[in-house]
């Protein structure tokens, strides 16, 4: 049993993480926090299910890279469009604007596919594989592989690649990036354009899991959040880690204490890191001071 | 202005006549919820738009409220006017427990806070059941029962509810124009310079969160009465969600806007029921179009209506140059010849107002200050000079309490300050002006100069404040900007403001970082002028300035820092002597081959 809630522990842990890189991304670019960024999961999981899936009947694959093609031209969209007009502001002004931002697009999603939860099972179904005598789940395995694939790719990248360099000097100091002639802004929308592919990624996984509804990415968002404050605000690697610790508590936690509380377990972490250690586990230098 | 008053009186009227002229049940109940929202939203604009404390979680003290009135009167049995006023109180402690929360987290960390609090909130109301009755709710709570004011629940409620709403705005008014108002959007504004200028910021924020919570619970205490049923369903985070839609549709900070934004947001979805499922995206649209493009929102309508209760404020042309000194004033100071040293400086022998002692202070591993000793005299211009770098700022800081010292003393009159938090300080008669300009930019320039006004004995008299503080912008000049809103003003103007800011209280001591930093020549020259006529009021100035000349022509004695410690200290005519200081700063020959052969630094990863 306790393996079981382990495994399914660090599964949602690891889509904790990838929101939770979505956050740290846009925050070390831009300097906002991206309420509206459980939305754009709901979202994405719906354009997944109802649109790609079920309506055009697209193989799986490619749904999903049609899904994440969507989700990163909506993202550069309203990055040029909205949040790069919220960075002069006030932290105040951006955070509502983004909360207003992810009620349009909750109520988009409300709108365009109706109220009926979706179910989607998945080209895994719920079929269970046996590692070292402990039952885990297809899209558990999944989950865990997209998301060390994904870290070590963008490790890679940021590390390797000229466009990591770009990214990095632009995170360090935007203004002398642009007059060393990056071009800034583009580099801005490109950096939401991959978060909001994160949270796409994020809502595809999520679907076999959950019915596909408005409300499914609210609380995942949030949680995401916490994790990026667990891990270390707008570090890379924290929110990898505290994507995963949330994850693995936030199981153990309803499995030792009590389940009706689950959702409570998550934000008592979040008080609990806030009061004992606000920096978080592998903090930025560059952090939101709390 | 009469017929403004005129007006809002006839609104007024307007709004207390629907069950008079019986208007249907449908309607009242839809206006008896705008105004319970609108109690709930000026809670929430006190703390979030005028005191700046980010809070999403307004809905989950409405529950609070809420809950506790109607359990005191279902379980208990208590009356409504027992239960209401308990209610109150509880979520007065409560605000009290999130003030303190919001001193150790600010920002997003608040906003996420406050979220997840409102989110526990409503799981522990979800699955208590046995107390709260969990999904189902609590039904059948007894509600108002005023039979004189009609036959329904919702004729009987309207009009008390009406009273009570307008009660809290106008207290709300009141308070926004008042001294608390002043700090509360102090603190919001430029948090550092609040504290510098005398402001307890961690009370005001208290407070905002006790007024915001006691008005939360009195609207969830309220809906109680007048509908007798209540749910989680009510509290949730979309909730609160909404009462922040209300405050920003109407406008962050502006009191008659809320109240407007409570009305659209809760009338509007009724009117447009058959866009039920549109309505909601649109108005998501709308606060992000609001705060982007129009952020005043519906306050340009209720601050228009509420300007005679309102701090004075005028736009447009300003009348006179910058410097439209009184005549007479202008004439003596140009006739003093300006070479003339003034007269009335201290000797050796003067009082010590200030001593520094042994003042260490290091940012992670870098030294800003070390083991700096000195003393200010009392009735003297001291400079400190130092190149970038040598901690004159960080000095300015420990002295003011906005940095706390690692080591050493600062004594003032013998008393140990070094521990006392920023706005003691200032209290004791320590003020400061900035190296860049902070002023409160959407309070007036005369709100910005009444709000460091204190008398010393900690009473408040606000007609005190006023004169006090139009008399210290004439002797700046620009009593004439008294009502300018203070972030439109030039860069010259407002280092005026901050000038009369910082010397309303007559202090003792006055701290001023590069006042010259930035000002053309005229007022640089003027600068010289308005410390001797500070002087001459008793006001000693401890002065940090780059420009040796500027220091050379203005101080009485000059101490020079170098990379964080004391190199020198004398009369300006000693300093320049000095071999150290001319090695370290005047410069003759510049040390650039020192560097030249250090390997460059590896770029940081």
């Amino acid at each position: 049993m306790l393996d079981q809630i382990v495994t399914s522990g660090l599964a949602m842990g690891a889509i904790y993480a990838l929101i939770a890189l979505g956050y740290a991304f846009v925050w070390n670019t831009m300097a906002v926090v991206n309420f509206a960024a459980g939305e754009f999961v709901t979202f994405a999981a719906y354009i997944f299910v109802a649109t790609f899936i079920t309506a055009l009947g697209f193989p799986f694959i490619f749904a999903v890279l049609a899904a994440m093609a969507v989700m990163a031209i909506l993202g550069a969209l309203f990055s040029r469009i909205v949040f790069a007009r919220l960075q002069k502001q006030r932290p105040l002004v951006a955070i509502i604007a983004t909360v207003g931002f992810g009620i349009f697009l909750k109520e988009m999603a409300h709108i365009l596919y109706g109220p009926e939860p979706l179910m989607y099972p998945g080209p895994l179904g719920n079929k269970l594989a046996t590692i070292a005598g402990i039952q885990v789940g297809w899209q558990q395995i999944l989950i865990v592989a997209v998301v060390l694939a994904l870290t070590v790719l963008q490790h890679v990248v940021l590390q390797r690649t000229t466009l990591g360099k770009v990214m990095r000097a632009v995170a360090v100091d935007r203004d002398t990036a642009a007059l060393m002639g990056i071009p800034v802004q583009k580099v801005l929308a490109g950096t939401f354009a991959y978060s909001s592919v994160l949270a796409a990624l994020a809502g595809i996984l999520l679907a076999p899991l959950f019915f596909v509804t408005t409300e499914m990415g609210t609380l995942v968002g949030l949680k995401g959040f916490v994790a990026m404050i667990i891990g270390g605000f707008g570090s890379i690697p924290g929110a990898i880690v505290g994507g995963l610790l949330l994850g693995l508590s936030e199981n153990l936690g309803a499995y030792w204490i009590s389940s009706t509380y689950k959702d409570v377990i998550a934000f008592g972490l979040l008080l609990m890191f806030l009061a004992v250690r606000p920096q978080g586990l592998l903090p930025e230098r560059h952090a939101d001071r709390a | 202005m009469f017929a403004r008053k005129l007006l809002l009186l006839a609104l007024v009227a307007l709004a207390a006549l629907p069950p008079l002229v019986g208007v249907n049940g449908y309607w009242l109940h839809v206006l008896n919820l705008t105004w319970i929202a609108a109690i709930a939203a000026i809670g929430l604009n006190l703390v979030t738009g005028i005191t700046g404390q980010i809070v999403l979680g307004q809905a989950a003290l409405m529950g609070v409220g809420a809950y506790a009135c109607g359990l005191l009167m279902l379980k208990g049995g208590w009356p409504w006017f027992a239960a209401l006023p308990s209610s109150v109180a509880l979520a007065v402690a409560v605000g009290v427990a999130m003030g303190l929360l919001s001193l150790r987290i600010k920002g997003h960390y608040l906003a996420i806070t406050t979220l997840a609090l409102n989110e526990i909130f409503r799981l522990v109301v979800l699955n208590e059941e046995p107390l709260t009755g969990g999904p189902m709710g609590l039904r059948d709570i007894p509600t108002l029962s005023l039979p004189f004011l009609g036959k329904t629940l919702d004729e009987q409620a309207y009009l008390p509810l009406l009273a009570v709403t307008l009660l809290v705005y106008a207290l709300a008014v009141k308070l926004y124009g008042g001294r608390m108002g002043r700090q509360m959007r102090a603190v919001r504004d430029d948090e550092l310079a609040a504290e510098s200028m005398g402001v307890n910021s961690p009370m005001t924020k208290i407070r905002a969160f006790v007024l915001s919570g006691a008005l939360g619970a009195l609207a969830g205490g309220l809906y109680v009465l007048s509908t007798g049923f209540i749910s989680p369903n009510n509290f949730t985070i979309f909730e609160s969600i909404k009462l922040v839609l209300m405050t920003v549709l109407g406008g962050l900070g502006s009191i008659g806007g809320t109240l407007l934004g409570a009305a659209v947001v809760t009338i509007l979805p009724e009117e447009l029921r058959d866009l039920q499922t549109v309505y909601m995206a649109v108005f998501g649209l709308a606060v992000v179009a609001v705060l982007l493009l129009a952020p005043r929102g519906l306050g340009v309508v209720g601050d228009w209506l509420l300007a005679p209760w309102l701090p004075r404020t005028e736009h447009g042309r300003q009348p006179g140059g910058v410097l439209s000194m009184k005549q007479d004033e202008a004439a003596e100071a140009g006739d003093r010849p300006a070479t003339q040293r003034p007269q009335n400086v201290p000797g050796e022998d003067a009082p010590v107002l200030m001593q520094v002692q042994g003042v260490a202070k290091h940012f992670g591993g870098v030294y800003a200050l070390e083991a700096v000793s000195f003393e200010v005299r009392q009735g003297e211009i001291l400079g400190v000079i130092g190149p970038n770098g040598s901690g004159k700022s960080t000095l300015i800081n420990v002295c003011s309490g906005i940095i706390r010292a690692d080591e050493g003393r600062i004594l003032l009159d013998g008393q140990d300050i070094s521990q006392r938090p920023a706005w003691e300080i200032h209290g004791q008669g320590i003020a400061r002006i900035f190296q860049n300009v902070r002023l409160w930019e959407s309070m007036t320039v005369l709100e910005n100069v009444m709000l460091a006004w204190t008398d010393g004995t900690g009473r408040h008299d606000e007609a005190a404040a006023r004169v006090a503080a139009l008399a210290a912008l004439d002797a700046m000049g620009i009593g004439f900007l008294a009502a300018r809103r203070a972030g439109d003003l030039s860069f010259g103007q407002s280092r005026l403001v901050e000038l009369a800011r910082a010397t309303v209280t007559r202090p003792r001591l006055l701290l001023l970082d590069e006042p010259a930093a930035g000002l053309r020549g005229g007022l640089v020259m003027e600068l010289a002028d308005i410390l001797e006529r500070l002087r001459a009021q008793g006001t000693t100035v401890l002065v940090v300035e780059h420009r040796i000349k500027l220091v050379m022509s203005m101080c009485d004695r000059v101490v020079v820092l170098n990379l964080g410690e004391k190199i020198a200290e004398g009369t300006p005519e000693q300093i320049q002597r000095d071999p150290q200081v001319i090695e370290a700063y005047l410069g003759e020959r510049a040390g650039y081959d020192v560097d030249a052969g250090a390997a460059p630094q590896p770029l940081a990863a």
